[in-house]
């Protein structure tokens, strides 16, 4: 379980995060979603200590990780949590195989024959056995965010974190990614944190849902019942009325 | 940087792929360059030593005179400023891109150190691949600099060897090598400093390499003048 307690950031004197808190259990999807700049990457980055927060705690599997160093995260933290970042953010001076068995060849110490099946059950997992030796700039929009996904998940994390995994694609493309993050989560019981501004994806694959709105996680809810709450900024947002200058 | 990097080295074995990669990039492919321009400077310090001698002055003499130069401070310089236009430029530039597009990022959530992934086996390449670079360099350049005195005053491969065993010195040599070897490692860490520092967009890339490219040229020729100052008194 990943707990947050009254997390803090700001840049440059202005608060992305003024006081998140949010729990993610175990074997869950949790989406989170928001207007663009409310800190949503800022927050699953300064999980992942890939941003260091102002204040706050937060803790992995009972572990507080605020104020680690780079090798803590290293050895603690980041060999159970993976992510998949909002452009794929792939390694593009390697072919697509490469990119996965890296991290296996550098951290898991794996010798050839046993990352070579990995890196194969990988793109099998997300449909692209096909594509080990292409190199990403020939890679389609979501066969990038497929191949970013068989990356993360070839380390067999216990968390994985998707930023605005359909984002960019369009809505037939958004649904294989949507039934991949639910197949995989089903299939490997990874628990899953998204950031998504896809309602309808939002709404098919997690089980529940938070709102982060100035800074603050404002609303949390079942996935299945989100278009029944009371809550006036979360009801605003998923109907898409928020007026312009609320953005 | 440079500390992290090379207390990282005791890695290098895991990184193999990644630095014999770096080698064929930094070595083998500036190899045309780099022979292409000794070939000229050596050419031009034929012709301009050659012309500029005094009538009483031996022909002989000019062979040593080529090899100091190109040995002491044409061939390192050459070297330096080449790759600090080609190799700490491509370094800034990608890992200036790589930062912008998250993909350092996604190394670290990789649990992996992006100094010890993008900048040691970059330094320990630089560090065989510059020297080799050089050796063909000065090598190419004295040759190119005998063929424009054969042109220029007629003189012949004899009395240029004998020009060059007059003057040759092993420390000319091992100053050469050493000053290749410290150009190596600043164009590595400069390119490497300012990819990291690069800003957001293309803008922010564009400058990160000319900073890259400056600066190690600059420092080049800094160092260049303060090695040759204290060898001399040394």
């Amino acid at each position: 379980m990943i707990k947050v307690r009254d997390l803090h950031k700001s840049f440059n004197n202005h608060a992305v995060l003024n006081g998140v808190n949010l729990e993610l259990l175990d074997g869950e999807v949790l989406s989170i979603i928001g207007k663009s700049g409310t800190g949503k990457s800022v927050l699953i980055k300064s999980i992942l200590g890939l941003i260091e927060p102002d204040s706050g705690s937060v803790e992995v599997d009972g572990m507080e990780v605020v104020g680690m160093s780079e090798d803590q995260f290293n050895a603690k933290v980041r060999n159970n949590i993976s992510i998949v970042f909002q452009e794929g953010a792939l390694w593009d001076s390697m072919n697509v195989g490469e990119n996965i068995e890296l991290a296996l060849q550098i951290k898991k110490h794996l010798d050839p024959e046993e990352r070579e099946e990995i890196v194969i059950d990988s793109l099998r997992k997300v449909g692209l056995e096909n594509i080990r030796y292409v190199y990403p700039e020939e890679l389609s929009g979501g066969m990038m965010k497929r191949v970013a996904i068989a990356r993360a998940i070839a380390t067999r994390p216990k968390y994985l974190f998707y930023d605005e995994p359909t984002t960019g694609l369009d809505p037939v493309l958004s649904n294989v990614i949507n039934n991949l993050i639910k197949k995989l989560n089903a299939e490997l019981g990874i628990t899953t944190l998204i950031i998504s501004h896809d309602i309808k994806g939002v709404e098919t694959v997690s089980d529940r849902v938070a709102m982060l709105y100035e800074g603050k996680v404002v609303h949390t809810c079942n996935a299945k019942e989100m278009w029944q709450q009371e809550n006036k900024i979360f009801n605003d947002f998923i109907r898409g009325r928020m007026g312009i200058n609320e953005y | 940087m440079f500390f992290k990097a090379v207390v990282s080295f005791k890695k290098a074995p895991v990184y193999s792929r990644q630095i014999i990669a770096q080698f064929v990039y930094i070595g083998r492919k500036s190899f045309p360059i780099v022979l292409i321009t000794s070939t000229f400077i050596g050419l031009a310090l034929g012709v301009q030593i050659g012309t500029q001698m005094n009538p009483i002055t031996p022909h002989w003499m000019e062979g040593g005179l080529i090899l100091r130069s190109m040995l002491l401070e044409m061939g390192p310089i050459i070297i330096g400023l080449i790759l600090s236009g080609r190799v700490a430029a491509g370094i800034a530039a990608e890992i200036g891109t790589m930062k912008v597009t998250e993909q350092i990022d996604a190394l670290r959530s990789f649990a992996i150190d992006p100094i010890e992934y993008l900048v040691m086996p970059r330094l320990i390449a630089a560090m065989f691949a510059v020297p080799t670079l050089l050796v063909f360099a000065d090598f190419v350049g004295i040759f190119s600099g005998f063929i424009s005195s054969f042109f220029t005053i007629n003189l012949s491969w004899a009395s240029f060897v004998k020009g060059m065993r007059h003057d040759f010195h092993t420390a000319d040599v091992l100053t050469s090598l050493l000053k290749a070897y410290i150009f190596g490692i600043v164009i590595v860490i400069f390119g490497s400093y300012f990819g990291f520092e690069s800003k957001r967009g293309a803008k922010g890339v564009g400058q990160a390499t000319t900073l890259a490219v400056v600066w190690s040229s600059v420092d080049i020729l800094m160092l260049d003048y303060l090695i040759s100052a204290i060898l001399y008194f040394v």
